[in-house]
């Protein structure tokens, strides 16, 4: 799912995001209640209705010391209509938590206090990857978190591209621990062996020692047709007509295709690939200073691809 | 009297007299129909209030039990409970038309009646919201309740010796309610089914098509094992892709089914020992996930302690396949201190292991965990320690700390900082993944506020540190939210940030979250990014725009929907539109049952 990702601490987006969607249902609660604690039953935010085991703490006027109201919570219609108000406590149910019992937080007491954090009674699935914070991925609608893929802008690998639009498994693939961890930022880490297959498909990276740092000639949202800067000092490749043309199509000794930073004109011949018909060509040009229907002679006007 | 005018005095006189025997001739019918009436009939003259806002005006003050009015006594996230009940007329299915301050607030419908009291659903009620209750029936009651001639009981208890029982009750050091705990409240068995696909689709797509997922999640919870205090627990995935032609995870693998919990376990509220088997969880084991084998322990009657051995073999990392390959076992311990409503310390728990893991080669491990709770900071902190006897030494894989302090209901703030090293475990699930070996650090902070119910602040910033490459990563962001932006419908948030290091960018959005015919609830986020890569030769630059939204919705109470998509473009590539349109989407839609 998508849904899922994170290889670093903390994703402060989806903790917006997972705040956002709590705030906007905790309007209501603030508006009634006038106040919101974060510890459980301060005594300031009390709710009106006594608990259970609050033998006449909250017991109105009239109502017997000891007298325990089981009405503050429980509907006559049954004994398992529970309709304790939880907004006051500062932890209002919502989300799967309105159908959780209550001694699945509360335990034996409700006397005890219980964290309003989520590691406080949730157990961590991701072996301790992401300390504490859980809210900053999940919810309380659902485990399965909104996170996505601008949240992710807030690790030190934001998703940028192509690596917004696939499955979180293709990096994140440890799911016995959901760790989400992932080797190293740098390109290489993850496609090491993308690299290594360019020797099959491609123009052998490795045996022409390219650099490993990927984005000096491609960029994230397609693998290919690659960008290369040095190329359009001599041959531009990056826009016009020669724009896609797969590296073999022209380097067909893969060797020549090493970057010695020094450019190659004058090693290419645009016959090789465009059939010229002198007697046209001629007409064409024949207010042309210079003109000679000669390979390699092309590319003195023609620098840039197309014209 | 003029004689001509006689005739016409005469006929006014007729016409009156006829009028007159009219009406009497209808109240006579109704005297009739009210002597003859069944006594059934006598529920049905309950009025029903129609929502017409005229009617819905009564005073904004909290309704008296003899007024005609009355008021949500308190919200929940699904209904609403009101302090009027069958005996004042309400019934199942009534519309209610609720007021606040005076003015038509909406109108909720009346759900289960009491004698005293309503549960009812409706657009957003809020505590205070008054309504008119008629009261018809509740009067005729009354008025028939006086006819009748009440015999005077005397008392079987006098009222003073009531009294002192309750004293002794109270003074008592017995739980003095049955009901304690040990039966849970609505703590039955629960099953959640949720069948669902996702697909994935780029444009153009290199790779030769994308991806494409049926899958089927399933948990049941809480299944009793006959009466001998064990419980299962279950949990499974099953999914079947199609993938472009290169896929680096599980690759030949279409179908994949994943155990996440098989787990027979007995856990009492009063303490005693702890048993879990089978695929489990282990409780109170940092850093230990999925385990084929055996939970041990003992908790105190308190529930304040606990200890125990685990040991099993490890699954799978990528498959969850259970294998013998890998081993661990080892000790754990809790400790919780809870303190009163007044003390400082609220709360603190603490837990520790201590073991063997045994794959390619013998690691002995340590990990602790330890929660703090003191007034409005709360505190956490753990790490991980490996020690491995054949090369690789002492390494610390895992540390955090998490500060976190809400000083007012309204306002918080949050630390939180980690350090992941490089594991001495080589069992990396991917295939041609380099491992990391310097180790990295991130931290975050972030911090809101709650201006008013309609306007919040929030801002975080955060930093990341690799030790392998030394590349850092800086990012810091703002975001306001307007709550009430579109009233009852919801809000928008709208923020922006910034990120710098070996990938800089900004990051701009717009977010709307609301709901919809209460059932619905909507997040819906539009995003515009740019974002440089620095490379030793050149410098690229890549501007996107995004979309995100995502759907619940509530179709019955056992059935939910839910729908999202994420939408990404580029929209210009080195300051220049692309040379070919350029477009990804991602789109998952979800159902869950639950039983």
């Amino acid at each position: 799912m998508l849904a899922l990702a994170a290889s670093a601490v903390a994703v402060a987006g989806a903790t917006v995001a997972a705040r956002a969607a709590r705030g906007a249902g905790a309007g209501a609660a603030d508006d009634q209640d006038g106040a919101r604690d974060t510890v459980i039953l301060p005594r300031r935010a009390r709710p009106r209705l006594a608990l259970p085991d609050q033998r006449g703490a909250g017991a109105g006027a009239g109502e017997a010391a000891g007298a325990t109201r089981c009405g503050a919570c429980h509907l006559v219609e049954g004994w398992e209509k529970v309709r304790f108000n939880h907004d006051p406590t500062g932890f209002p149910l919502r989300g799967v938590h309105a159908d959780v019992s209550c001694n699945g937080c509360h335990g034996k007491s409700f006397d005890k206090p219980v964290a309003d954090t989520c590691s406080a009674c949730h157990r961590d699935r991701h072996a301790g990857e992401f300390g504490l914070h859980c809210e900053g991925c999940h919810d309380e609608k659902s485990w399965r978190p909104l996170f996505q893929a601008d949240a992710h802008r807030r690790t030190n690998f934001p998703l940028v591209g192509k690596h917004a639009l696939i499955p979180c498994a293709e990096c994140h693939g440890n799911l016995r621990d959901r760790s989400f961890a992932r080797a190293a930022v740098r390109c290489d880490a993850c496609h090491e062996g993308d690299f290594m297959r360019t020797a099959a498909v491609s123009i052998d990276h490795l045996a022409n020692n390219y650099s490993r740092e990927c984005q000096t000639c491609h960029n994230t949202f397609r693998f290919f047709p690659a960008s290369v800067a040095a190329h359009d000092a001599c041959f531009r490749i990056t826009s016009g007509s020669h724009h896609g043309v797969h590296c073999l199509s022209c380097h067909s000794a893969l060797n020549a295709a090493a970057f010695t930073g020094a450019c190659a004109t004058g090693t290419f011949r645009c016959s090789e690939c465009h059939s010229h018909q002198c007697a046209r060509s001629d007409v064409q040009h024949k207010n042309v200073m210079g003109y000679q229907c000669a390979t390699t002679k092309c590319y003195e006007c023609h620098k840039i691809g197309g014209l | 009297m003029p004689q001509d005018r006689r005739p016409l005095a005469l006929a006014l006189a007729v016409a009156l007299a006829l009028l007159a025997s009219s009406g009497g001739a209808d109240a006579a019918r109704r005297r009739h129909r009210q002597r003859h009436r069944r006594p059934g009939a006598r529920a049905v003259a309950v009025k029903i209030v129609p929502s017409a806002p005229a009617l819905a005006t009564p005073p904004p003050v909290p309704a008296s039990p003899g007024s005609p009015f009355g008021r949500v006594a308190l919200i929940t996230e699904r209904r609403a409970y009101l302090d009027r009940g069958a005996a004042d007329g309400l019934k199942p299915g009534q519309a209610l038309a609720l007021a606040r301050f005076g003015r038509p607030a909406g109108s909720c419908t009346v759900e289960v009646v009491g004698d005293h009291e309503a549960t009812c659903t409706g657009n957003r009620p809020r505590v205070g919201d008054t309504f008119r209750a008629a009261r018809v029936g509740a009067r005729r009651a009354t008025v028939k309740a006086a006819a009748r001639v009440i015999p005077v009981l005397a008392p079987l208890v006098d009222e003073q010796t009531l009294q002192a029982r309750a004293a002794v009750v109270a003074a008592g050091t017995i739980e003095k309610v049955e009901f304690n705990g040990r039966h849970a409240l609505r703590a039955r068995a629960t099953a959640e089914v949720m069948p669902g696909v996702v697909a994935w689709f780029n444009q153009p797509d290199a790779q030769g098509g994308g991806y494409a997922q049926e899958r089927i999640d399933a948990v049941i919870r809480g299944v009793p094992l006959g009466g001998s205090g064990f419980r299962f627990d279950g949990a499974f995935s099953a999914m079947r892709w199609s993938v472009p032609a290169v896929e680096r995870f599980r690759p030949g693998t279409p179908t994949q089914f994943y155990l996440w919990e098989a787990e027979a376990s007995r856990r009492l509220q009063q303490g005693g020992t702890t048993v879990a088997v089978g695929r489990l969880w282990p409780y109170h084991t940092p850093g230990l996930t999925l385990l084929d084998g055996i939970q041990l322990g003992r908790e105190n009657q308190a529930g304040t302690a606990e200890g125990g051995l685990y040991g099993g073999l490890i699954p799978s990392a990528a498959s969850l396949a259970p294998g013998f390959d890998i081993w661990a076992a080892g000790l754990y311990g809790a400790l919780t201190q809870v303190g009163t409503r007044e003390s400082t310390l609220r709360l603190a728990r603490e837990e520790a292991r201590v073991g063997v893991w045994h794959g390619a080669r013998t690691v002995t491990e340590a990990e602790a965990l330890a929660q703090l709770w003191i007034g409005p900071v709360v505190a956490g902190g753990g790490g991980r320690l490996r020690w491995a006897d054949s090369g690789g030494g002492l390494a610390v894989e895992q540390a955090h700390l998490d500060l976190g302090v809400r000083p007012s209901p309204r306002s918080g703030a949050g630390l939180h900082a980690r350090y992941v090293g490089a594991t001495l475990l080589p069992d990396a699930p991917l295939r041609a993944e380099l491992p990391m070996t310097g180790g990295a650090l991130h931290a975050l902070a972030d911090v809101h506020i709650d201006l008013s119910t309609r306007l919040a602040l929030a801002a975080s910033a955060g930093a990341h540190r690799e030790g392998m490459t030394g590349r850092h990563q800086l990012h810091a962001g703002a975001e306001a939210r307007f709550l009430r932006l579109f009233g009852e419908t919801g809000g928008l948030w709208v923020g922006a940030d910034v990120e710098q290091g070996w990938l800089q960018g900004e990051n701009l959005y717009v977010q709307f979250v609301g709901q919809g015919a209460g059932r619905l609830q909507i997040l819906a986020r539009l995003s515009a990014n740019g974002t440089r890569f620095e490379t030793p030769t050149a410098i690229w630059n890549l501007h996107e725009l995004g979309g995100y939204a995502n759907l619940d919705g509530v179709l019955t109470p056992w059935l939910r929907l839910r729908a999202w998509t994420l939408l990404r473009a580029p929209i210009l590539v080195q300051g220049a539109l692309p040379v070919e349109a350029s477009f990804g989407a991602v789109a998952g839609l979800g159902l869950a049952g639950a039983m």
